[in-house]
């Protein structure tokens, strides 16, 4: 985006005389390069401390410095004395079980909606759509009700939340369904010509083909539960074998436990986000292809 | 035996847009016929409703004597080419190839032979084991072709399989298509939208448009004798002539009045006319420029016009002209047998000459398109 | 190639209509004439027969109702109560072990004592009573069921838990008879004072006065219950009226015979599996109906009258609750109930339809689908249902299901103390939106609801704005700074960015908002460098709420970039770059092809995203409420049920909070909730349509 000249400036001293393009290309790549500088830092920044704080012992509470004055392993050995390694496997079965579930329920759906045509298909998009328009948190409510009779709440959660999180999945279609819709349909027409049922078609032509938006389900739903506030608080109610990480660790920072807790958090903070980040990187190209091939489809 | 009839057969989307009229035939077994028309006219719509991909509104169909309306498409017997080849990516070719002989369980060393048997009538051998993104599109219709052949179906359904493929490579594969077609021995049913292609391939045509079928025939058949304008004008390159015209009736015999020419018509015209009843109108007289005479001069019976557009193609030029009252008429003139003084007489604005005979005139009637001989 | 001279269309269609083409559509796909069979009689006579038949039904139901279903009364409860003279004593007492002999046992407390299976065992078997169960051992208020053959009866021990040694004893014994229930508690009760004075059983010191058996009396009088005969009439009319109506207009004793047992039009044609499942769906729906579902219905308009009951005759004595109606639950299995008739008449309707559809077939020679067939299809053409079965189930009970319920809540009480099992709660209709929609300040000087929700609402709408639209535009920025020819190291720049995507996002929320404490990070860096001297309150300060939103929004820049950036990049990917060229060389500068070219494609491309976006933050509840809480909290707001209304709140926070605060007010936050669907409904509706995707398709196409 620098200030652009034509090649016949050079030959019709009549014209104004621009920066060449060379030297103006250079001075606003700079000014980017200063600019993606800075906000590389801005954005690492507040990772950098939690991590920097997750050693900090010479006190718990928050502090106005960032580099700990003495450095230690005590706030990672407390994590394993309090609830914390309840609330972390608590939060992997469910996220673990969660993302099986909900890949297969999502790709499902978003198969269906893309491939077959039938009465039902727009009034269903319309319904999930403005269904997607209330407030998640009334349903709160009487889902929790009716999980206590169920008995899937409090410290039985883990089943509870799985429940509720896979079950109601199927609205989350629009990213896959826009990866599907890539797909020529010329493919299913061959194939069904060639003699397989709808059914083969799916498992023996398109998932083979669809790799990518696979791993880009599998992987958003594992990484849900890890982060969920609400919904966890609710069905957990305040019952700390329930808990996920996410209530936990909230609950530390609360007025009454922030000066103990402080570092604490940072370092269960730090396990939180290390696997799942790692995870994530590993992955990254899937969850790039996803976002960008299928997110923005109409 | 693999005939198919098509009974009444209609096409009707949700939204009442009717796609296909009515569409009645009967194909004979073994036979190739062509559906041909431009693009929105139902030729595809109609193919794939023989191919079971779209449901029928209405009509029957038959393959090989045997109801088949309700049938999915891998129970009709059908192979099927289509346009963008649609080959499994993730596949091998052999595999691509293989794959409908895996669904019904056949034995892998009978899939061998059929595999290799069909790659080495189509010359794609040594490509069986590459993956489709490592073939040129030619290669691809070829394994496409591959795919569908070695089902050995009843009917083998092609989908403007060529349209895909640049000038050269489509001209090569239409003679292709020819020798599989002597080597296959099945029915085929293609559609294209080409007119060349149904010439060349077809046993019979049938032309389409707007979801009705306008004629059905022999190459020679529609463009010998086309039963309306539409077909007149789509057969045949360049493009028939359409000039207005008027007809004539003296006593028991007709002639065409146009542009100060009279031109008697011959027999056979004549007592087609007259058995229709037909009385002096006005028509729409059409003539194939292959079918017109060039003069430099002025002659007895000959229309006057005036150059507008002169193209050179080689071994002929395609002279673009207009008459005294503005119809545009393209001739087709050799050039081997020019003097250089007509070669330079061919700018624009100067006068030509055309006759043709009678027997090689189409007269249609202005308002219905029909055409007053054949129609 | 089209003739040289245009022929007009409708010419065309004019002339194709005289050749006789195109003639009218009939039954899909059986060809030309398919006929439903006729029928042979009048429709008038059919009609006619069907109104007898219902006459017929409803006086057989009435019959049945009053003269055969067993009326039934609900039970007695009989109190008899023994008072311990003695407060000194000791229980302790020996009693018949298992094989006859005495066995000494020792005992805390006097439940177990008399909840020990031999002593019970001896009464039961004297009065002749059948199969007692065994005893459950050391609950307070022993309650055991005798399911006899017969009868049911219950008896219930409590004792003074005040007093440990136990100094009334309380029999209640529930029994369809009430005299039976009187003897069974006098006997019992006389039975474990012999035991208790017994001094040739306890090995203690010997009581010296009898203890005092004090019959207490009928606590709950025997009460009529049966079937509502009126109510069951009336259905019965109502149903058979559509099923012998319907009956009337089928042809065929086939089709008519499957209006009563369903499934049977296709089992007769053959269709087994089709027939089996249709008549089974029918013994489950009318069987449901008949023991639960007309129950539920019947509670739905009043949500539950009959209260739980709490018996206790001595003031501070114990109690016998006795459970009533569960608000909660009518109102549950009532709605369920509704669908479930709307399932059923669907389902009927199926039922109906294929015997038509299958009649047609017939007459037209045609074959019907096998069972087998109808499975194959499963999992081929129809294996869209196959594939939507489990996610539209789930769908509808866990997303559907809930939000009807909680729309249907806001026309009720439903709160923390009228929570449906204690209190009932009911119906009050609009009275929740009018109370709660004046906006005439109360005498307290605090805001109406009316007023808090407009602020609130303005908020949410402000907030949502800009937290869409700057993370649009800067996100679409980084991504073009990135893409920039002459930029090195792209991936680099793009992975930092993304990484903090994979970072849980209440990680992070949590620790930046700790971070803009008061004394956190950010303010001592800031002391630190001498630019303030006091600390900021970025979230707390009450008379600068400004300051929190505006931080809230920054904050929320920082969460959404990655994001965002991500998706402008692939989009910036394909805008053909031959659009940019032909702009340089016409002239435009760096500005103008951001707005003429780059501009318009983003907004076609992203126009239902930004939509979508913009109504998520409307409802973003994590970044408020783990920032802010939604603080900080305005003197003078509206309080409801002891929940203020913050500053930064959204209106799904307030929700949150409303449901969570002391009184539990579901009724409010449903309000609240439908008031934000309309919101976003409305603001959806009306920038849908209008968008660039829906309207210019062509022009990018």
């Amino acid at each position: 985006m620098s200030n652009m000249t034509t090649d016949m400036a050079s030959s019709r001293p009549k014209m104004k005389q621009h920066m060449g393009l060379k030297a103006s290309r250079t001075i606003g790549n700079t000014l980017i390069y200063i600019l993606l500088i800075t906000i590389s830092i801005i954005w690492l920044i507040p990772f950098v401390f939690i991590v920097l704080q997750s050693f900090r012992v010479e006190s718990t509470h928050q502090v106005g410095y960032i580099v700990p004055q003495v450095w230690g392993l005590r706030n990672y050995t407390e994590l394993f004395n309090s609830n914390f390694p309840k609330w972390y496997v608590n939060t992997f079965i469910t996220a673990l079980c969660t993302c099986i579930l909900q890949t297969i329920i999502v790709l499902c759906m978003s198969y269906t909606l893309s491939r077959f045509r039938f009465k039902m298909r727009k009034p269903l998009m319309k319904v999930m759509l403005i269904l997607g328009l209330f407030p998640g948190m009334l349903s709160m409510i009487i889902l929790y009700r009716v999980l206590k009779d169920l008995g899937l709440t409090q410290a039985n959660a883990v089943p509870g939340l799985i429940l509720v999180y896979v079950a109601s999945s199927g609205m989350g279609y629009y990213v896959s369904k826009g990866f599907f819709d890539t797909i020529p349909k010329s493919l299913d027409e061959a194939a069904r010509i060639d003699g397989a049922t709808r059914a083969q078609v799916l498992y023996k032509i398109i998932l083979p083909l669809s790799k990518p938006i696979v791993i880009y389900t599998l992987l958003t739903a594992f990484m849900g539960p890890w982060g969920d506030y609400v919904f966890a608080r609710y069905i957990s109610n305040n019952t700390a074998a329930g808990m996920n990480v996410a209530v936990g660790l909230y609950g530390w920072l609360s007025q009454d436990q922030i000066n103990k807790k402080y570092t604490m958090f940072c370092a269960g903070g730090v396990l939180v986000a290390v696997p799942v980040t790692v995870l994530f990187m590993c992955l990254q190209r899937y969850y790039v292809e996803g976002v960008t091939g299928g997110a923005v489809k109409g | 035996m693999a005939s198919v009839k098509l009974t009444n057969i209609k096409k009707i989307y949700d939204n009442n847009v009717t796609a296909v009229h009515d569409f009645n035939l009967e194909i004979a077994d073994k036979e190739f016929v062509v559906f041909v028309g431009p693009s929105g006219c139902g030729k595809s719509t109609t193919l794939r409703m023989i191919a079971g991909l779209e449901d029928i509104s209405d009509g029957t169909l038959e393959i090989d004597g045997q109801v088949v309306n309700d049938l999915q498409p891998k129970d009709r017997d059908i192979a099927m080419v289509f346009q963008n080849y649609a080959l499994y990516p993730h596949m091998t070719v052999y595999n691509n190839i293989a794959f409908s002989l895996r669904l019904k369980k056949v034995p892998e060393d009978e899939i061998y032979e059929r595999v290799t048997n069909a790659a080495q009538i189509l010359g794609i051998t040594e490509y069986l084991t590459r993956k489709p993104r490592a073939l040129s599109g030619g290669q691809r219709q070829r394994v496409a072709i591959g795919r569908a052949m070695v089902r050995n179906a009843k009917v083998f359904l092609m989908d403007e399989p060529l349209s895909n493929l640049d000038a050269k490579l489509r001209n090569q594969m239409r003679a292709e298509i020819i020798l599989l077609r002597q080597k296959l021995d099945t029915t085929f049913i293609y559609v294209t939208h080409d007119q060349t292609e149904a010439m060349t391939l077809g046993d019979r045509i049938v032309i389409m448009k707007d979801g009705y079928i306008e004629q059905v025939g022999t190459p020679q058949e529609v463009f010998d004798t086309p039963v309306n304008l539409f077909v007149a004008g789509f057969i045949g390159s360049p493009q028939m002539n359409f000039l207005k015209a008027k007809l004539v009736q003296e006593g028991t015999g007709y002639s065409v009045e146009i542009l100060g020419a009279k031109i008697p018509l011959n027999e056979d015209q004549v007592s087609a006319l007259s058995r229709k009843n037909i009385k002096s109108q006005e028509i729409i007289l059409g003539v194939r420029p292959e079918h017109t005479t060039v003069l430099f001069e002025k002659a007895e019976g000959a229309i006057e016009c005036t150059i507008d557009v002169n193209e050179m193609m080689g071994s002929e030029l395609h002279l673009h002209l207009s008459s005294a009252n503005d119809d545009k008429i393209i001739v087709r003139l050799p050039t081997v047998d020019l003097t250089k003084e007509q070669r330079s007489s061919l700018a624009y604005g100067n006068r030509m000459y055309i006759t043709f005979p009678a027997k090689v005139m189409h007269l249609f009637d202005p308002e219905t398109e029909r055409s007053l001989i054949n129609g | 190639m089209a003739p040289a001279f245009p022929v007009k269309n409708g010419e065309n269609e004019r002339i194709r209509k005289k050749q006789g083409r195109g003639l009218p559509m009939t039954n899909q796909g059986l060809g030309t004439g398919a006929q439903t069979p006729q029928r042979k009689s009048p429709l008038i006579v059919h009609i006619l027969l069907a109104q007898v038949a219902v006459v017929l039904c409803c006086l057989l139901t009435w019959y049945l109702c009053e003269n055969v279903v067993k009326k039934q009364y609900s039970d007695a409860t009989y109190r008899t109560e023994l008072e311990m003279v003695d407060n000194n004593y000791n229980a302790m007492g020996y009693l018949k072990g298992e094989n006859g002999k005495l066995a000494a046992l020792q005992y805390d407390k006097i439940s177990d004592v008399i909840t020990k299976k031999p002593f019970y065992q001896e009464i039961v078997d004297e009065m002749g009573l059948l199969h007692a169960e065994e005893l459950k051992a050391g609950r307070p208020l022993g309650e055991q069921d005798l399911t006899a053959g017969r009868l049911m009866e219950r008896v219930t021990w409590g004792y003074d838990e005040a007093d440990e040694t136990g100094r009334t004893i309380t029999i209640d014994v529930t029994y369809s008879d009430p005299a039976e229930a009187e003897e069974i508690g006098n006997r019992l009760a006389e039975k474990l004072n012999e035991i208790l004075t017994d001094k040739s059983k306890l090995p203690g010191p010997p009581i010296n006065q009898p203890n005092r058996i004090e019959h207490a009396g009928l606590i709950r009088e025997p009460v009529r219950t049966g079937p509502n005969t009126l109510l069951w009439v009336i259905i019965a009319g109502i149903v058979a009226e559509g099923v012998f109506l319907t009956m009337a207009y089928q042809t065929g004793w086939k089709n008519k015979l499957t209006c009563i047992i369903m499934g049977f039009a296709n089992l007769s044609r053959g269709q087994v599996l089709r027939g089996l499942l249709f008549f089974l769906f029918e013994v489950v729906a009318v069987g449901y109906m008949a023991f639960w579902g007309v129950g539920w219905l019947q509670k739905l308009p009043t949500l539950g009258t009959v209260k739980t009951e709490h018996y206790a005759l001595k003031a501070g004595g114990q109690e016998v609750v006795t459970y009533g109606d569960d608000s909660f639950k009518i109102l549950l299995y009532g709605v369920l109930t509704i669908f479930f008739i709307g399932a059923i008449i669907y389902t009927y309707y199926q039922n109906v339809k294929q015997g038509r559809l299958a009649a047609k077939i017939e007459a037209a020679g045609k074959k019907l689908k096998s069972g087998r067939e109808d499975l194959r299809s499963l999992v081929d053409d129809q294996f869209h249902k196959t594939l939507l079965a489990l996610p539209v189930t789930g769908i509808t009970v866990f997303t559907v299901m809930p939000i009807i319920f909680m729309v249907l809540v806001a026309f009720t009480n439903y709160s923390g103390t009228f929570d449906g099992k204690e209190n009932l709660f009911t119906w009050v209709g609009l009275d929740n939106f009018n109370q709660l929609l004046t906006w005439t300040a109360g005498g307290s000087g605090n805001k109406t609801f009316m007023a808090t929700f407009g602020e609130i609402l303005a908020w949410t709408l402000i907030w949502a704005f800009f937290a869409t639209f700057t993370n649009y535009f800067l996100g679409m920025f980084v991504a073009m700074a990135i893409n920039k020819k002459g930029i090195k190291l792209k991936k680099l720049w793009r992975t930092i960015l993304v990484m903090t995507i994979a970072i849980p996002q209440f990680i992070s929320l949590l620790y930046v908002s700790k971070m803009f404490d008061k004394n956190g990070i950010i303010n001592s860096f800031l002391q630190n460098m001498g630019w303030i001297k006091d600390p900021i309150e970025f979230f707390g300060d009450v008379n600068n709420p400004w300051l929190s939103r505006i931080t809230v929004i920054v904050i929320n820049i920082w969460i959404g970039i990655p994001y965002l950036m991500l998706i402008t990049t692939g989009i910036l990917m394909n805008i053909p770059a031959d659009l940019y060229e032909s702009a340089r060389i016409d002239g435009a500068n760096p500005w103008q092809q951001y707005t003429r070219i780059t501009l318009p494609y983003m907004l076609f491309v992203t126009g239902p995203y930004l939509l979508t976006s913009f109504t998520g933050n409307m409802n973003n509840f994590n970044v408020i409420y783990l920032l802010t809480g939604g603080a900080p909290t305005k003197l003078g707001a509206y309080s409801a049920g002891g929940v203020s209304a913050g500053q930064t709140d959204l209106l799904i926070t307030w929700l949150f909070n409303i449901t969570q605060g002391g009184e539990h007010l579901y009724y409010q936050a449903s309000v609240v909730g439908i008031l934000v669907f309309l919101v976003v409904a409305l603001i959806t509706l009306l920038v849908y349509s209008r968008l660039p995707s829906n309207k210019n398709e062509e022009d990018f196409q």
